[in-house]
């Protein structure tokens, strides 16, 4: 953010009172053009539609849900009906809060965002991803939401951030996944299983094309398995449906690992709560062996 | 944008209108308390108090009053007008002129309105912000209008 700023002569950020031990470096760098809009997230996006207006280049930052559930009406009417390049950026998207519990959780933020018309969302997986992200998002002309999260560790060499990447290949099955959690399965998985798993990930929604490497893996493997740290409703896997089968991609399986929400009703941390959901641990493995094996 | 227009070192006057039902939505208050605490004073805001909303009076459904009281713990100053009378509209603009040009304070003009202003048996009804009207009502109501109108700018004229 802050070379963004010293590139460009529009950025101006805006925050909603969040950021301490973060953003000091930011609010430097920013001067008057570093806006504490309070916890107020419906003024913020409002007070961004403006100053998009006036031709500057808002980020309006918070945790996941209260920049996309809590101000979505001014996101529909004041940034996406008016197409304004306000760039809304949410921390700890899916349960990357962890033990604040499901009020910072955002499980159905892509949905949410998905559903806008004229919103584009980022998805980066690893840390090296932001920058371009955020190059790429400064350039994009429509409002753009930035679901950020502890960036994965992925022990590949990884192709630069794009809608699409092919993150390894495998002999068996193909998981796509977005953001973070497709690191899950380097954990999850023993050697025998890796090898058995081509991944590719998803950096952008809506997604509209299948890369031909894709289509052909998925012909010749015939089985899909998704990951997303999102409910199932709206989330990465119904937007893959849709678009494999306006392709005329039928895979033979279709297995969804998403977020389920709370079964217990108890609270921990971001890792607790993807075991519990299945997306991380044990529980993804053997789904994983399952989707593979039958 | 009037935050805008500061950061650009413009000098520009915005006018935001609101009804006085919407004052109902915590939305209206967040920014409030924003052109407050920023001492937006390029920023007038002007509401329009009918004191008549959806389904019922604006004092029924939830109570606004005493609204000059709240404006001000805002830290708004804030200015009384006739919302249907030029004169008092006028006034209200110098005045408007002079606290923004005195004082680091945003300013907030309360103009009293009856909502179906002129039209004989909608006036300050709630039946004038839904119902559908027929043809005659409508002719009916584009005549008294055209009176309203006219008498309007009279007053206008005279008030210079």
């Amino acid at each position: 953010m802050i070379a963004l700023r010293q590139k460009r002569g529009d950025p101006v950020f805006i925050t909603g009172d969040l950021g301490y031990m973060a953003l000091e470096d930011v609010a430097q760098a920013y001067g008057e053009r570093f806006i504490n809009a309070g916890i107020a997230e419906q003024n913020a996006v409002s007070l961004a539609a403006g100053l998009a207006r006036e031709g500057y280049l808002p980020w309006v930052y918070s945790t996941a849900p209260f920049v996309v559930l809590r101000p979505y009406e001014q996101i529909r009417n004041d940034l996406c009906l008016h197409e304004l390049p306000v760039k809304l950026v949410g921390n700890g998207g899916g349960y990357g809060y962890g033990i604040m519990g499901p009020t910072h959780h955002a499980l159905e933020d892509l949905g949410a965002m998905r559903a806008l018309p004229n919103m584009r969302i980022y998805v980066p997986l690893v840390a090296a991803d932001v920058d371009r992200v955020v190059a790429m998002m400064a350039e994009d002309p429509l409002p753009n939401y930035l679901r950020l999260n502890t960036p994965a560790r992925i022990p590949e060499e990884l192709p630069a951030f794009a809608p699409w990447r092919r993150i390894k290949r495998g002999r068996r099955c193909v998981v796509i996944g977005m953001g973070p959690v497709v690191g899950n399965l380097y954990e999850a998985a023993d050697r025998e299983l890796l090898d058995d798993i081509e991944i590719w990930s998803v950096g952008m929604l809506p997604i509209d094309d299948v890369p031909a490497d894709l289509g052909a893996s998925i012909g010749e493997k015939r089985h899909v398995v998704t990951i997303e740290e999102h409910y199932v409703s709206c989330g990465l896997s119904e937007a893959l449906s849709r678009l494999f089968l306006t392709h005329a991609v039928f895979p033979q399986s279709f297995t969804g690992l998403h977020a389920v929400g709370y079964p217990t009703g108890r609270y921990g941390s971001q890792r607790w709560h993807q075991e519990e959901s299945g997306l991380a641990g044990q529980a993804s493995r053997a789904h994983l062996e399952q989707a593979i094996r039958g | 944008m009037a935050l805008g227009a500061i950061l650009k070192r413009h000098a520009r006057r915005f006018f935001c209108l609101t009804s006085d039902g919407e004052l109902d939505e915590g939305s209206v208050w967040e920014a409030a308390l924003f052109v407050a605490h920023r001492r937006l004073t390029s920023l007038v805001w002007l509401i329009d108090r009918n004191r008549i909303q959806g389904i019922g009076r604006t004092e029924e459904v939830m109570t606004l009053e005493p609204l000059d009281a709240k404006l001000r713990a805002f830290g708004f100053y804030v200015i009384a007008a006739d919302g249907h009378d030029f004169a008092s509209l006028l006034f209200a603009r110098d005045e408007c002129m002079r606290v923004l040009g005195a004082q680091s304070t945003p300013v907030a003009i309360l103009a009293k309105t009856n909502k179906g202003h002129g039209v004989r048996g909608m006036q300050d009804t709630v039946d004038s912000h839904y119902l559908p009207m027929d043809d005659a009502q409508y002719e009916q109501a584009l005549d008294e209008l055209t009176l309203a109108h006219r008498a309007a700018l009279r007053g206008y004229r005279d008030a210079g």
